[in-house]
């Protein structure tokens, strides 16, 4: 039995444009996938609603805008406009998806909601910052997005720096769900609490295509030889990691054990994994 | 197929000289048609084996790195909990690494070592095959032709050793060589003549001191003359100090 210790979690440092660079990118992928959904299950009243841009409204609330305004001309000296242009903007974008019964007016159902966090305060002062968001704030912004009862929210929260472990205690509640995104290694990834009412909506927040995905397996199997030279290089421990479904993880195992010939991908024992063989 | 086997195995030996094949060659040998494939398999194999210890290597790299890492945390870590899980790793580490020396060592120089041996005396033994014997017409007539060289050569040789016998200096006879001998005497009398002046040059500055010294020369006569009177008195024992 091997002895798994967890390497002390180094927290990357992120600068102001690297964070913008990744907030403006999250946003445009949770539009893409949003787009290319048909409809939308709401678990309130257990109907999925057409989710097409005819029945979309799209909202921007850029209440933390201004904050992140407000502490530029607090703490920055001097290109007080340079300064906010580089600055992720902490922005909050919301999909409302309408329905209009027989008889009634255009309600809103279900509501997809994209909320980008950074340590701004940091930001503005030192330019970077490696502090990872908490789950007070994670849990303010939710508050300010899902305000009405009757809609269920599907929530992404995407860090720039990454999230407290603390914030995955609050990602399920009575109207609402949250999927925590970050970037890890240039790899997305996005952490689903266990809930069946995810349905479809976890698709939304699903931010990287199958190739991505094969290839950042690839990429983390590649930095950590040293499990894969004590034979701990397993699907589950891929997936702690990078959140992907273990099908994936498996086909990336595949692929990589029929192109590297000192790698082979070990089906006789569960967990499946990757192991080195000298032959 | 099942018969060319042994005969192969047998053909390699005959070759190579030698009475055993080792285990690691000789199912290479046994796959192969002829002895060109064989060469060609051995090499292949080594090539393999080579990056097979390539990797394993690379691979202990990343290890001793991991390892030094763990070592540089367990230094710094304050839980004595976690300094155990540390120490457990690294034991795991040491272990695997103990392992691919033992794999490297024992298996891949092991065999990389008899594949070089074998690749290098079979390339030779080709090589030598390879290189074809001219016919029979031809080696008689390289053999005359070597055996005219070779009689030229013996000819040039005694006419070259004629050659130097009347270069040597010509010895002189009797007659001669009394007339070189009294040429000899000659010159030695020369020179026995020369040798007086050179004595008064040699007398002269004494001479000149004296002269300094303010005596005449017919004091200097006398004087000579009493010494010469003095010599006949005196006894042989002073003339010996003279």
């Amino acid at each position: 039995m091997a002895t798994r210790i967890r390497p002390h979690s180094k927290r990357p440092t992120v600068d102001r444009k690297t964070a913008l660079v990744n907030e403006e990118s999250f946003f445009e992928r949770v539009g893409a996938n949003l787009n290319a959904l048909a409809g939308l299950y709401n678990p309130l009243d257990n109907r999925t609603y057409d989710a097409s841009p005819r029945n979309r409204v799209m909202k921007v609330i850029d209440d933390r805008s201004s904050e992140v305004k407000s502490l530029i001309k607090r703490f920055a000296e001097r290109d007080l406009m340079k300064t906010y242009e580089e600055m992720p903007k902490n922005g909050v974008v919301s999909h409302e998806i309408l329905h209009k019964d027989l008889l009634g007016p255009r309600l809103v159902k279900v509501v997809v909601a994209a909320m980008s966090f950074s340590p701004v305060e940091d930001l503005v002062k030192k330019g970077e910052s490696s502090r990872f968001i908490g789950a007070e704030e994670l849990a303010r912004v939710k508050d300010l997005v899902a305000q009405n009862p009757s809609v269920f929210y599907f929530i992404g929260a995407f860090a720039t720096t990454g999230f407290e472990e603390s914030c995955r205690t609050m990602l399920v509640g009575g109207n609402f769900l949250i999927a925590l995104c970050d970037l890890y290694d240039d790899a997305w990834r996005t952490y689903f609490p266990a809930d069946g009412r995810w349905r479809g909506g976890a698709r939304v927040f699903d931010l990287t295509t199958e190739e991505e995905k094969i290839e950042a397996v690839r990429r983390f199997v590649r930095k950590h030889t040293g499990e894969l030279l004590l034979d701990e290089l397993t699907e589950d421990f891929v997936f702690d990691e990078l959140g992907y479904s273990i099908p994936i993880i498996r086909e990336a195992f595949e692929l990589m054990s029929a192109e590297d010939r000192f790698v082979r991908f070990d089906t006789s024992t569960r967990p499946f994994r990757l192991v080195r063989i000298y032959s | 197929m099942i018969d060319g086997i042994p005969i192969m195995l047998d053909k390699i030996k005959k070759l190579l000289g030698v009475k055993d094949i080792p285990d690691e060659v000789s199912p290479l040998y046994r796959g192969a048609k002829n002895e060109r494939e064989a060469l060609i398999l051995l090499k292949e194999a080594r090539r393999r084996d080579e990056s097979r210890r390539k990797r394993a290597m690379q691979d202990l790299e990343i290890l001793d790195k991991m390892e030094e890492e763990l070592l540089e945390e367990g230094k710094d870590e304050g839980s004595e909990s976690r300094k155990l899980m540390i120490a457990r790793r690294i034991k795991e580490i040491r272990w695997k690494v103990s392992e691919l020396n033992n794999r490297i060592e024992n298996i891949y120089n092991k065999r990389i070592k008899v594949f070089n041996e074998h690749v290098t005396s079979l390339e030779t033994v080709l090589e030598l095959q390879s290189e074809e014997l001219p016919e029979r017409k031809i080696m008689e007539e390289m053999a005359i032709k070597a055996k005219n060289l070779l009689e030229d050569l013996e000819k040039s040789k005694e006419l070259a050793e004629g050659i130097s016998q009347t270069t040597e200096p010509p010895q002189p006879d009797e007659e001669e060589r009394s007339i070189l001998e009294e040429m000899e005497r000659r010159a030695d009398q020369e020179l026995e003549k020369h040798e007086p002046p050179e004595r008064v040059e040699k007398e002269k500055p004494a001479r000149e001191k004296s002269d300094k010294d303010g005596e005449t020369p017919e004091r200097e006569k006398k004087s000579e003359k009493k010494k010469t009177e003095k010599k006949v008195e005196e006894p042989p024992d002073i003339m010996f100090e003279e």
